[in-house]
């Protein structure tokens, strides 16, 4: 199974950053996301300002750790990036499947994104063919 | 200077017959009062003066430390009230703990700087003993530094090769032993891993030893890989900064607007980059300090991006004035690994290696390299 953690978007939300005090923008991005996955059972930080990169959040199920983060570079290119950061020398795949699979249902669900493609770690999003889901055979 | 048996002796000699001085002086002046006030005290012998004197002496020192005693008590009594005062405001008592463990923090950092310091001076003592081709001649058997070493190497390859073997057989032996060792580490680290001490002072003390395990644990860790800051800070200063130059960042396809923003230097309240990240959850006091977070001086915010973009495998771009900087569409190039360490680990980070790797490295090192790759 090929396994997608990194997915490309439009946004429909407003533009919330603040140039002059070097605040990039997703916030809102990020609280949107936060409540839907709240609903389906995470418990999920606050949004977590990651300067440069953008706004984070760390997301629980039970004590096992998952890691997020939105990078708004315009309306129409939009990156969300996901981390498994259960125990490394025995990660819970299984979880971070669950959880990809959520976080596709909650993009599809909200009509303010609109996703491009998912891709995997450590590749371009340019350079390489979008997939329509996180996990395929 | 060492001194002689026979200095040793006449200083002896000069200290009993100052004491005899003080000790008469002190039975005379006895004597006076006692003539004065029409007490009877006899001193019949030239012993008995000596001896009356010396309990006299000995009587004002006892005087001296019990009066000192009850100072100290009193200083003691006072500063317990003060804490007291403060442990009552819930405030000043926050403030009070993260004080200590910041106190301890600071005290940690030394702490890890002295044990450095002995580390490298026994390594040097060892290193010369190793290279000493008489070393084995002046050294008792089996304890020449080269025996010593082969015999360290040995027993660490056994104990090694026994772990995995031991671990192989029982592997729930290994999964204990990284609990433990786990375990230990947050209880040393983590103010939340060990119950709040019963009382304020207790509390105190509690924090500020955890500060000093983190202070050390920050220059430890922090220190690794130093060596070369130094000689990189100077190199750094041959950087071609591109504060002020808009026409860079014009010619890469900003607006006049967007151009100054990136052209103007990176601010100083900007978070930089984290050499290892801060979804990791280290404590905040290694993980926001120089030896993690890299962000050159005088870089403009344009460039930091570029240097950012190409050692964070996790950042993509943001946005500038509303428009779209993305790395990959300026035709930068991340690092590999080494790539990373190298130029994503901070100055201070590059410090403990000591002459060695880092020193090499920081004559390779080629700031002008990261625009090499475009």
């Amino acid at each position: 199974m090929i396994l997608r953690q990194n997915v490309q978007f439009r946004s429909g939300f407003p533009h919330d950053g603040d140039d002059d005090l070097d605040v990039q923008p997703g916030r809102n991005i990020a609280e949107a996301l936060g409540a839907a996955l709240r609903q389906r059972g995470y418990r999920v930080s606050e949004p977590i300002n990651g300067g440069d990169h953008g706004w984070e959040l760390d997301v629980w199920r039970r004590r096992k750790r998952i890691w997020l983060q939105i990078s708004v570079l315009a309306a129409d290119e939009c990156y969300l990036m996901t981390e498994n950061m259960t125990f490394w020398l025995w990660p819970d795949v299984e979880l971070f499947r669950a959880f990809l699979r959520d976080l596709q249902s909650v993009l599809a669900e909200d009509s303010r994104f609109c996703v491009t493609g998912w891709f995997s770690k450590g590749a371009s999003a340019s350079a390489t063919e979008l997939a329509d889901a996180p996990l395929t055979p | 200077m060492h001194e002689s048996i026979s200095e040793f002796i006449d200083r002896q000699n000069r200290k009993v017959a100052r004491f005899g001085r003080e000790a008469e002086a002190a039975a005379h002046e006895a004597y006076r009062k006692s003539i004065r006030l029409g007490q009877d005290l006899k001193l019949s012998s030239p012993g008995d003066v000596i001896r009356h004197g010396a309990q006299l002496l000995q009587d004002a020192e006892d005087r001296a430390a019990r009066i000192a005693s009850r100072k100290a008590e009193e200083v003691k009594a006072q500063a317990r009230e003060a804490l007291r005062g403060v442990a009552k405001n819930p405030v000043a008592r926050s403030v009070a703990i993260d004080t200590a463990r910041t106190a301890g923090n600071v005290a940690g950092v030394v702490r890890g700087g002295v044990h450095a310091v002995e580390g490298v001076v026994d390594g040097v003592t060892f290193l010369g003993r190793l290279v000493d081709p008489l070393d084995r001649l002046k050294s008792a058997p089996g304890q020449s530094a080269a025996e010593q070493l082969g015999r360290g190497v040995v027993n660490t390859g056994r104990m090694g090769v026994d772990y995995v073997r031991k671990g192989v057989a029982d592997p729930q032996r290994v999964v204990t032993d990284v609990t433990n060792a786990a375990g230990q580490w947050r209880r040393e680290l983590d103010p939340s891993a060990t119950p709040v001490a019963p009382t304020f002072e207790g509390e105190l003390r509690r924090n500020f030893n955890i500060g000093q395990n983190q202070g050390e644990l920050a220059f430890d860790v922090g220190s690794l890989f130093v060596g070369g800051p130094a000689a990189k800070a100077v190199k750094g200063l041959e950087r071609v900064s591109n504060v002020g130059n808009m026409e860079r960042y014009v010619a890469q396809g900003f607006s006049p607007k967007a151009a100054a923003h990136l052209a103007e230097p990176y601010p100083e309240w900007g978070m930089g980059h984290h050499f290892i990240p801060r979804r990791m959850g280290l404590p905040e006091s290694y993980s926001d300090s120089v030896f993690n977070v890299l962000k050159p001086e005088g870089i403009s915010r344009g460039d930091f991006y570029e240097l950012h973009y190409k050692v964070d495998p996790s950042y993509t771009g943001g946005s500038v004035k509303g428009e779209k900087w993305n790395g990959e569409a300026l035709g930068l190039k991340k690092y590999g690994l080494a790539g990373r360490i190298w130029h994503g680990s901070p100055p201070p980070l590059k410090a403990r290696v000591g002459g060695l790797g880092a020193g090499a490295g920081a004559v390779m090192y080629d700031p002008d390299d990261e625009r090499k790759d475009r």
